[in-house]
């Protein structure tokens, strides 16, 4: 079982409510998450973090959801990834699975499918 | 007997041809009496109010004035009598059917050979059709603006659905995390609170996708104009979050120098706002190509008891031509604009009794906005 030191679960999302809402969501359903505000925070902090997963906002200032994905893949980091967004667009769609995304979500989502994404992205690594 | 009547202006000498210059004038010709009798009420004048002559002549001419300006009518009558001339006074005067007709009016006094008043000639025109069109001009700038909004709604639609979007998430987020922390069959105190402490925070965010409804709401209505005091400091800090809305990306930084003993605004906040609005999306714009920008917004009263606004960016500016053109309707520099924009800003303002103008001064693009403090 992972502790909070060990979280199993990374947020990244520039929305505090988001952001604390999804700690709420996973941590009542007993899953270890540890979020943070921007991609900069994650990248000086956690960006180790190669097990686990990342649930990923792709709209946030500075450093974008996909400019982060794309620096933790050239620093060989195959951290599952699922990008939520609250809004679609096709070409950021195909970059993303380019990288190889496990899913992109639209907010509001469904939780029962997040939780089966995190349920597959931490069975399969 | 001094003083005119019907006869005697019959019997004057080269009446044929006063009848004929009055009859071929496309302006109403009425002359009365120095009592206000009419004498004299021309061709043009029977189309005008659709009185025939025969019946009218020998009436008094407040038969013309519609009810409700009877005294303001009359006081303008005793103005001319007492020598005053009127000269294209724009009034409305009465059609024999009671409907109001819009008439430009001049009169003059009449002296008779011993300078003596001996009546009143009135010419009214039928700017009826002008009023109209002018009536009809205003509703179609209200259009225009409407439409402008609009326009501006679609730009900003996609960026107001994803800001939307985030407390849904969140609502949705917290919901379904109070139903887990409650879902065991006897849920520990701890996670009692867990639940309550996400449905209050589930409360609080369906009121902020609340006040972004609300927001939209206000931009898109069409409505009258309503003023009210308002604190001019919260109006611009207001707009320029709505302003930033969707450029997330963009390196843009604000930077706001707002006077905080400014006085209360009487001032329609929504069309303000949509001002302040456009000029920072204006900014944005033009600043979206660039790696670095700001927007320097401050407030501050002038000795002249003027709220004086300045809203400066570190874009490219505008070329010393365009100065003069920039609030002239469809002049813009913007490759899809309808430069529509700072023509409807400076329509409100100047509605507020205020000014806005383009400050020469480079680099960036400067405006400054000034509204009488009340």
């Amino acid at each position: 079982m992972a502790s909070y030191s060990d979280p199993l679960v990374y947020v990244v999302d520039d929305n505090r409510a988001v952001r604390d809402s999804l700690v709420s969501l996973l941590t009542s359903n007993g899953i270890a998450v540890r979020s943070f505000a921007s991609a900069k925070d994650f990248l000086t902090r956690r960006a180790q973090a190669a097990s686990g997963c990342l649930i990923l906002d792709l709209y946030m200032p500075e450093l974008s959801g996909l400019e982060l994905l794309r620096l933790l893949r050239a620093r060989g980091n195959q951290i599952p990834v699922i990008a939520i967004s609250g809004r679609r667009d096709a070409v950021l769609d195909a970059a993303l699975r380019r990288e190889s995304v496990l899913a992109v979500l639209s907010k509001p989502f469904d939780d029962q499918e997040l939780l089966d994404l995190i349920d597959k992205a931490l069975h399969v690594h | 007997m001094p003083g005119l009547t019907s006869n005697h202006l019959q019997s004057l000498p080269g009446s044929g041809l006063v009848t004929a210059l009055i009859g071929s004038s496309t302006d109403g010709v009425i002359v009365t009496d120095a009592a206000q009798i009419i004498l004299i009420f021309s061709p043009a004048c029977e189309r005008l109010f659709g009185y025939a002559s025969r019946d009218i002549i020998g009436k008094n001419i407040a038969l013309l004035f519609p009810p409700d300006r009877l005294a303001e009518e009359e006081a303008l009558v005793r103005k001319i009598m007492a020598g005053q001339s009127v000269a294209r006074v724009e009034t409305r005067w009465r059609h024999k059917d009671g409907s109001e007709i819009a008439v430009l009016l001049s009169a003059t006094l009449v002296r008779d050979a011993e300078s003596k008043i001996a009546g009143v000639l009135f010419t009214a025109g039928d700017i009826t059709r002008q009023k109209s069109v002018e009536t009809k001009e205003t509703a179609l700038e209200g259009e225009l603006t409407h439409v402008s909004r609009l326009s501006a709604m679609g730009e900003m639609s996609a960026a107001i659905a994803h800001e939307l979007n985030q407390p849904l998430t969140a609502v949705t987020n917290y919901v379904k995390a109070a139903q887990r922390f409650l879902s065991a069959e006897a849920p520990t105190p701890a996670q009692i609170r867990n639940a309550r402490d996400a449905m209050e925070k589930a409360a609080d965010q369906t009121i902020r996708a609340g006040t972004i409804i609300r927001y939209l709401r206000d931009f898109v209505e069409k409505r009258e104009s309503e003023k009210v005091a308002e604190n001019i400091n919260q109006v611009i800090r207001e707009a320029v979050a709505l302003g930033l809305v969707g450029t997330a990306h963009s390196n843009i930084k604000v930077k706001l120098d707002l006077e905080p003993r400014i006085p209360r605004l009487v001032i329609d906040k929504i069309q303000i706002q949509q001002v302040l609005l456009n000029l920072i999306r204006n900014a944005v714009e033009a600043m979206a190509g660039m790696e670095k920008g700001e927007i320097h917004i401050s407030s501050s009263v002038t000795a002249d008891r003027y709220a004086e606004i300045t809203i400066r960016d570190t874009g490219p500016g505008f070329l010393p031509e365009m100065t003069g053109k920039l609030f002239r309707a469809f002049a813009t520099t913007k490759r899809d604009g309808l430069g529509i924009g700072l023509k409807i800003c400076q329509s409100i303002i100047e509605a507020h009794g205020g000014s806005i103008r383009a400050l020469p001064a480079g680099p960036g693009a400067s405006f400054r906005i000034r509204l009488p403090l009340s």
